[in-house]
This record gives C-alpha cells, sequence and structure tokens, in this order.
C-alpha cells in the first residue's frame, strides 16, 4: 500500500561544512509539511535556518539524509525543482540593478517560460496588489527598499510557484511596508493555497504570518507546533513597560516577575502571564502612583528564543 | 534546448552594456593612442633594420597593430566585478534559483557585456586606421585590407571562433574566481598571462624561430593572433584550416573545461550568510 508523501518531507537530515574543522549546520532534521501550510523558521543567527533554506531550494546539498518537495530531490532536479518555487531573500535583490522594474519582469517570464496572457494577467494583478504602478518604468538602484521589496515579491511571483520561501523578508523595512508585506503573504496563503516557508527574526511577522512555528537551534529542531501550543508550552513571556508621571517608584517584586529596566520615569518588567496575570502585574508596578503611559507587548523573538534554549538546556541535563 | 531564456538575458545585458557608452569611447581613445605608438615603434625597428630577418613586413606589422588594438577588449584579464560581487553578498543563489543552466546563463552574460564594446571599438578602429589615415595621406601608419575577399569572409569566422573563445575563458575566469571566492589571485596571475599569449603585448609571428609556429597552438592565440595572422597574410592560405581548426578545438575544451568547473564549483559551494 502507497502512503500518500507530505508537499515536503524531510527526514533525518545532516549538513556539515567541511573546513578545517567541520561545522555541523544540521543534525537530524525531520519534517513533514502539508501543501497550503505557512510555516515559520526560527532560532538565532547561525542556527541553521538558512542552510536548511538553501538546501530547500535545491542550492546546496545535504551531507545525508532524505529531502523531498513535490516528490523532487531539490538538489538532484535542480531546474524542476526551482520552476516551482519562488523565493525572496531579504537582504539580496533578484531585479536587475540597471534596468526598469517592468524589464526584469519580462527577462523572469522569459526565463520561466510562463505563457504570454498569463504572465499578463498574473502581472497586473501583482501590480495592482503590491501598488507598483507608480515606479514600474524605474530602474531598481533608484527605488527605496520599501519599493524595492515589494517588487522582489511580485519578482518571485510571476511564474505562479506552488512554494514560496522567504528568508527575513521584512528585514530592514519601515512600518507601513511590514504591514504591507504580511497581509500580502497571508492572502497569498489564504487565496491561492500558496506553501510559505518564512525565516525572520521579528515575531510580529511570525504572529500574522504563520500556523505552524519550527524552531531550530544549534542545528536542531528543538520545538515545532502551532503558535499557540508553543506559546503554551514555552511559556511565552511578556513584557510591561510603565512611564510614571514622578519618579518611578522602588518596587519589591515576587518570584517570577522580572525587573528588566529601570530609569527616572520607566519600569520595563518582564513575566509569564500563565504564572501571573497582566492585571496582577499592572496593579502590582502601578500602584498608588500616576501613570503617564503603559505597554504590554510579547518579548522579542531573541528572549523567546533564548528562553526556549534554557528549557531545553534544563531538559536536557 | 529552449534558448528563449538565455537571448532574452543576452539582451538585457547588453542593453545595459550599452548604456555605459563614455567608457567605451574612452577605451577607444586608449587604444588610438597606444596604436599609434605601437605603430611609431615598429616604423623605427623596421626602418633601422633592427629586428633581424622579419618574418613579415612592415605593412603587415602595422595592421597587426591596430588589429591587436581594436580586439584588445576580447581579453579575459580580470573576473566580472559582477561575480565577485554576487560572490561575497550571496546574491548568486539567485542564478541557482532559475530554472537553467547556470553555465549557459553566465556565458550568455559575459558574452552581452563585451560584445558591443568590441564591436564598436573594431569598428571605430578601422574607420580611423584602414579608412582616414589611408584618406589623409597617411597610408604607412593605417592598416592594409586583406588580399582577398574570401580572406576577409575567413577572417571574420575566425574572429567569431576567438569571441567565442574568449567569453568561454571568461566564464572560467568567473567560476575559478567564484570556487576561491576571491577574484585577486586569478586577476594578478591572468593579467600578464593573458597580454602576452594572446598576442596583443608583442605581435606573436615576430617571436623568434620556432616560437612563433608553436604560439598558434596555445589557446590565447585564438583571440586576437590567429584571426590577426589571417587578416595580414601572415598566415599562408593553406594553413588557414588548421588554424581554423586549432580555434575549434580550443572553443571546444574550453566550454568543456568551463562546465565542469562550473558543476564542481556549484555542488561545492558553500553559500554563507542570511
Amino acid at each position: 500500500m502507497k502512503q500518500s508523501q507530505p508537499y515536503i518531507f524531510i527526514s533525518q537530515l545532516n549538513k556539515t561544512y567541511k573546513s578545517d574543522s567541520d561545522v555541523v549546520a544540521l543534525s537530524d532534521i525531520n519534517l513533514s509539511i502539508e501543501r497550503g501550510t505557512a510555516v515559520g523558521l526560527i532560532g538565532p543567527n547561525g542556527a541553521g535556518k538558512s542552510t536548511l533554506i538553501k538546501i530547500l531550494s535545491g542550492i546546496m546539498r545535504p551531507t545525508t539524509g532524505i529531502i523531498e518537495v513535490d516528490g523532487r530531490i531539490p538538489y538532484k532536479d535542480r531546474k524542476a525543482h526551482v520552476a516551482t518555487i519562488g523565493v525572496v531573500f531579504g537582504q539580496k535583490t533578484q531585479l536587475w540593478w540597471d534596468l526598469p522594474i517592468s524589464r526584469s519582469f519580462d527577462l523572469l517570464r522569459d526565463i520561466y517560460r510562463v505563457p504570454k496572457q498569463r504572465f499578463v494577467r498574473t502581472r497586473d494583478r501583482l501590480i495592482e496588489s503590491l501598488k507598483l504602478g507608480s515606479f514600474l518604468e524605474r530602474p531598481v538602484r533608484q527605488l527605496s527598499l520599501g519599493q524595492r521589496m515589494r517588487a522582489e515579491f511580485a519578482a518571485a511571483l510571476l511564474h505562479e510557484p506552488a512554494l514560496l520561501i522567504l528568508d527575513e523578508p521584512t528585514i530592514g523595512l519601515d512600518a507601513p511596508s511590514k504591514i504591507a508585506v504580511r497581509s500580502f503573504v497571508r492572502d497569498l496563503q489564504r487565496d491561492q493555497g500558496v506553501t510559505i516557508l518564512l525565516t525572520t527574526h521579528d515575531m510580529l511577522d511570525v504572529e500574522e504570518i504563520v500556523e505552524r512555528i519550527v524552531l531550530i537551534g544549534h542545528g536542531r529542531i528543538l520545538a515545532d507546533g502551532p503558535l499557540v501550543d508553543l506559546r503554551k508550552r514555552f511559556s511565552f513571556e511578556r513584557q510591561l513597560d510603565v512611564d510614571f508621571f514622578d519618579n518611578a517608584p522602588d518596587l519589591h517584586l515576587p518570584d517570577g516577575i522580572e525587573l528588566l529596566a529601570k530609569t527616572e520615569s520607566r519600569i520595563s518588567v518582564a513575566f509569564d502571564p500563565n504564572k501571573h496575570s497582566p492585571t496582577d502585574v499592572i496593579s502590582l508596578v502601578a500602584a498608588q502612583h500616576q501613570i503617564a503611559d503603559m505597554r504590554l507587548q510579547p518579548r522579542s523573538i531573541e528572549d523567546f528564543v533564548t528562553a526556549l534554549y534554557e528549557k531545553h538546556g534544563a531538559l536536557e541535563q | 534546448m529552449n534558448i528563449l531564456p538565455y537571448t532574452a538575458a543576452f539582451r538585457a545585458w547588453f542593453h545595459t552594456a550599452m548604456q555605459y557608452r563614455v567608457a567605451t569611447l574612452t577605451s577607444f581613445i586608449a587604444r588610438l593612442w597606444f596604436g599609434l605608438v605601437y605603430v611609431e615603434i615598429f616604423h623605427a625597428l623596421y626602418s633601422n633594420n633592427l629586428i633581424h630577418q622579419p618574418p613579415i613586413g612592415i605593412s603587415q606589422a602595422v595592421t597587426y597593430v591596430w588589429l591587436q588594438q581594436a580586439l584588445i577588449r576580447l581579453q579575459p584579464v580580470s573576473c566580472d566585478p559582477e561575480v565577485a560581487n554576487s560572490i561575497r553578498t550571496g546574491t548568486i543563489v539567485y542564478d541557482r534559483v532559475r530554472p537553467i543552466d547556470t553555465y549557459t546563463l553566465w556565458y550568455a552574460r559575459s558574452l552581452a557585456k563585451n560584445l558591443g564594446p568590441v564591436l564598436i571599438i573594431f569598428s571605430l578602429i578601422v574607420l580611423f586606421a584602414g579608412l582616414i589615415l589611408p584618406a589623409a595621406g597617411l597610408g604607412l601608419w593605417g592598416m592594409s585590407p586583406p588580399e582577398s575577399l574570401s580572406r576577409y569572409m575567413l577572417f571574420i569566422i575566425s574572429a567569431i571562433l576567438g569571441i567565442l573563445t574568449a567569453t568561454a575563458l571568461a566564464v572560467l575566469m568567473d567560476t575559478l574566481g567564484a570556487a576561491l571566492l576571491s577574484p585577486a589571485g586569478i586577476n594578478a596571475m591572468a593579467f600578464t598571462l593573458v597580454i602576452f599569449l594572446s598576442g596583443s603585448y608583442i605581435p606573436l609571428p615576430l617571436l623568434p624561430g620556432i616560437w612563433s609556429t608553436l604560439s598558434v597552438l596555445q589557446p590565447l592565440a585564438s583571440l586576437i593572433d590567429i584571426p590577426s595572422r589571417i587578416f595580414t597574410s601572415s598566415a599562408t592560405t593553406s594553413a588557414i584550416p588548421y588554424l581554423i581548426a586549432v580555434q575549434v578545438f580550443w572553443l571546444f575544451v574550453t566550454v568543456v573545461l568551463g562546465r565542469w568547473a562550473m558543476d564542481r564549483t556549484m555542488t561545492r559551494l558553500q553559500i554563507q550568510g542570511g
């Protein structure tokens, strides 16, 4: 009996960089991803995210292990594989620097051999949804980063790929551009069923776009599951910043509430919302004092990841 | 193989290269200056009998000098800065996520970038040294046309083979630059070697004794020397088929070698960073 295989199937994948002393970039990676899901790969710099992305893109071959995307082995069947994927690397450009964007698009049409009618339809839809109309005839070197990234997304999608790989796509973008990119990617997955693989250091990217998180650290998968579950499992910490009208008071904080910073008029604390309710923490910090401003937010991805590491370090001992 | 992706890429890069017309014009003026200096030197050498039994006459030597200058842009003396840059920034990943053959793509790029400038400089030099100088009564300083139309045709075939081989060598250099992650070493080595062996320093027919004959057997002779020997009748008519066979051989070898190097480099390439 033949079992149907998931869209992306990775089993016991290892990658070692050969150099003076071998560097293990990925170790025993097992991952299955169904078509049409949005998955976030997170982890600190050097964790192995980019290596995994490059192997998935067919650019690099693993040292050992199995990887298949839609039944193809990316590094062996590179041309057929990459014809069905789109990639956006936030720190690199795939558009021709000296050419107007519209010429870059025409070139990509010829490279991917997109039939003319389909190309025109897809291109016009992307121009509209990414609002490229006003700078379509300008060369890439004259564009702002926000404009360029929107054009990069269009360039990655002109051949209507089934899988979109995004490597830090919002890095360096201003807030409106980030919001635009997030909602565009979300629509892409929801309306068109494109499978999304995203790496990012921006927690809001993760919250807005993905359904499932894969946490990578030291080349291993440390955690894998829906965002909500992970939060419960790994006490996803919150940060509370309180600004006072007068000097910030001295506080005696109970266990589990950590003082992050204290300036003349501001106090920042971190806490686990599963152990201390936000209401309690606010009243504790703000008690009897006039509050000028207040912010409650998730702690940064780095803090989250660091917390996860600590948990794992504890688990392994 | 569907060639549309490659011709489209070729057109885009050709169009880009043609945006740098001022650079091409400056390059032409430099070639003109060097040409005049070399012609002056050869006149001095020949009129004072300083070359022992010269194998080619003064008008052949002068024509050879002008062809050298006209074709000098063909020489791959350094890696394409765009390739070096794409290695440094990691943008090379985008060359690998296209559903096309990377070698052919790089070949199309290299050809597109060099063909325009080479054709422009070649035409301007021929216009200046082949038409304006003789018309101004300075025929001794100018180019002499080939002795027959068939030689002209064979020169064109030979020059095309030269351009194709030059491109294959350029892609090979780019690939080695990519493999070593830096073009500095390749560039330092290539410059002296290529300039000498392609005949753009000393006309290879003027090398002493057997060296003149042996020099056509190495790949770089294909770029400037062999076409120039055919143009100036320094090569006898019966030798031409052999010379062209040598060019075809080296074109084949450089392409096969380039493809092999590309495959090896791309499977081993470890693209670093975000």
